[in-house]
């Protein structure tokens, strides 16, 4: 855990405590109150057919598990973002009371700038990717506009499931075809592999908004944050043809057949794509 | 550019300035005024070249052309609303080096106080462009010809000598918002404008940015190697569409980790230098702006 994580449950603090004396600055009353955010996953697509990547291979996962850590959502738009509609005034006055709190991130052009802190959720899990959409601890946030949130994997995992995982913080397998040729892999990831380019176990900057995927939504009271996963992002530049038998390079399949990508080219574009801020759409809805 | 252009243009300026100000004129808060002069510098790497000793495969680049297209330089008030603007697209070539004054885009006329709404445009390209200080009608027709926002052709030697030349055009317009920078030792939002003085704000290109090896980490740096790789007709000039065609986890990581962040849509090398293109633009120098894609 970095020093920024432990920063920002005191960062969320000051947010609310300003955001108590100032509940009139908006003139319509509806920013800056506290608010509690239920917290859900959903799973984008059903992983156990076949879905086809951008490499021609039909990809198919029969086991599947992800490590979550904490979750926090922000004002500023999503990482390099498109240009948006006009910003309402209400962002502006909480992004100004952010501001109080948060040292606007200077970044560099390009990178994600996060705003004020909106919200988060702080208790980590583990998640079986082929279950049902399930409950995660509930987090707290303040009433505002909010455009993007930090997904980060927890490490070593924790939860009810965290063995299924081994010391990994995703672990999948499956099958992927092309024409006749069908081949059956592991893809794990630790987290030592999935640090951004600032060294952070998370992906920073995905989208929030009121639907998957859409950024820019008003939280306008109690409601429910829904992490919707997209495991094919994960699995859409992967070009299983470096795990082929035969292939220069290509690691021995073990007892059951089954071949560990780590290490391949293969794998390289595994751990692209789990880097993407596309496979952690955030969104809110109002309970 | 011409005196005559230049003196047109500033009085263009002022009064477009007058016209969106109408409250500047009969400024009851004893604030006074300033003047903001916008210019623009692409440093010593865009107009000397970027040596060896900059790039961490020890490549090194000369731009002999660098086009851009400024569009919608602004400054807004608190509420969004625009004060004064850029009234027409200016095309500069930053390679070209300014002989005493630096090339510049405007002069704006401002109370006397704080703007920290300050923003601007890299594109698009329009029929109303001109050329600004030191570029030519010919430079801007370039531009129009492949509605580019950017326009950049060098050469890099490797470090044994080897050359690779490229000629590349960036095509989405960017938006710069929220930008600030350095202004008397202290980082101010936008510009403080005072009282009788003059605010020269450099909108800054940096052009070592097309060769970061990472769209996100401050850790990163300018390489070569790989785009040289791209080269896969052995032309000796990097086009972009071989970039294209090389997937971004082929590279090898001893050639640079070209890591994209979140970013969930740059895959190839060449949708990598296209987004590295939306980020040369900065602010008073080392000073920066919230980068976004213009969709028109």
């Amino acid at each position: 855990m970095n020093s920024w994580y432990q920063a920002g449950p005191l960062v969320l603090v000051g947010l609310l405590a300003s955001a108590c004396s100032s509940s009139n600055d908006s003139g319509s009353g509806t920013t800056g109150h506290a608010i509690v955010l239920k917290t859900r996953v959903d799973i984008k697509g059903d992983l156990t057919q076949p879905k086809t990547n951008a490499l021609g291979w039909d990809v198919t996962i029969t086991k599947a598990y992800l490590s979550v850590g904490a979750l926090y959502y922000y004002s500023g738009d999503p990482v390099l973002s498109q240009r948006m509609s006009p910003k309402s005034p209400a962002r502006s006055r909480m992004a100004r009371l952010g501001e109080l709190f948060v040292k606007p991130a200077y970044a560099h052009p390009g990178h994600y700038i996060e705003g004020a802190a909106m919200g988060q959720m702080l208790k980590s899990t583990t998640v079986d990717l082929l279950a049902s959409s399930l409950e995660l601890a509930d987090g707290n946030g303040v009433t505002g506009l909010t455009n993007s949130a930090n997904f980060t994997w927890q490490s070593p995992p924790t939860g009810a499931l965290a063995a299924n995982l081994e010391g990994h913080v995703i672990v999948t397998q499956g099958t992927a075809t092309k024409g006749t040729t069908t081949i059956s892999f592991v893809a794990m990831a630790d987290d030592s592999e999935v640090h951004d380019g600032d060294d952070k176990v998370e992906v920073a900057g995905c989208a929030f908004g009121a639907t998957p995927g859409q950024s820019g939504v008003e939280m306008d009271g109690d409601g429910t944050v829904t992490l919707t996963l997209v495991p094919s992002v994960w699995f859409n530049e992967v070009d299983f043809s470096y795990v082929m038998p035969g292939a220069t390079g290509a690691p021995a399949p073990n007892a059951d057949g089954v071949v560990d990508i780590a290490g391949t080219l293969a794998w390289q574009g595994f751990i692209r794509g789990v880097k993407k801020g596309t496979a952690y759409e955030f969104s809110y809805v109002r309970n | 550019m011409s005196s005559t252009k230049q003196t047109t243009r500033l009085l263009t300026s002022l009064a477009l300035g007058a016209a969106l100000l109408p409250l500047s004129a009969c400024n009851d808060s004893g604030n006074g005024q300033g003047t903001v002069a916008f210019t623009t510098w692409g440093e010593k790497y865009i107009e000397d070249g970027l040596p060896s000793e900059a790039f961490l495969d020890k490549w090194s680049v000369k731009y002999s052309k660098f086009l851009v297209v400024y569009h919608s330089v602004t400054i807004a008030d608190a509420s969004g609303n625009i004060v004064v603007q850029l009234d027409h697209p200016l095309v500069f070539d930053m390679t070209k080096k300014a002989k005493g004054t630096p090339k510049t885009l405007a002069t704006f006329s401002l109370e006397a106080k704080s703007w920290p709404d300050v923003s601007y445009q890299m594109g698009p390209i329009s029929d109303d462009a001109e050329p600004g200080d030191l570029a030519t009608a010919a430079d801007v027709a370039l531009l129009q010809a492949d509605q580019a926002s950017v326009h950049v052709e060098g050469t890099a030697t490797s470090p044994t000598g080897g050359q690779k030349t490229f000629s590349w055009r960036f095509s989405p317009a960017t938006l710069f918002q929220g930008c600030h920078g350095e202004q008397d030792g202290k980082e101010v939002e936008g510009v403080l404008v005072t009282n009788g003085g003059t605010q020269e704000v450099e909108l800054t290109v940096h052009g070592d940015h097309l060769f970061y090896d990472d769209l996100q980490s401050e850790e990163g740096g300018p390489r070569f190697q790989a785009y040289a790789d791209a080269d896969a007709n052995s032309d000796g000039d990097v086009a972009i569409e071989e970039m294209d065609e090389v997937p971004l986890y082929t590279i090898p990581i001893e050639k640079g980790s070209y890591g994209t962040g979140a970013l969930g849509n740059v895959d190839t090398l060449g949708q990598y230098v296209r987004t590295l293109a939306r980020t040369i633009g900065h602010y008073r120098g080392e000073g920066s702006c919230n980068s976004k894609e213009v969709v028109e």
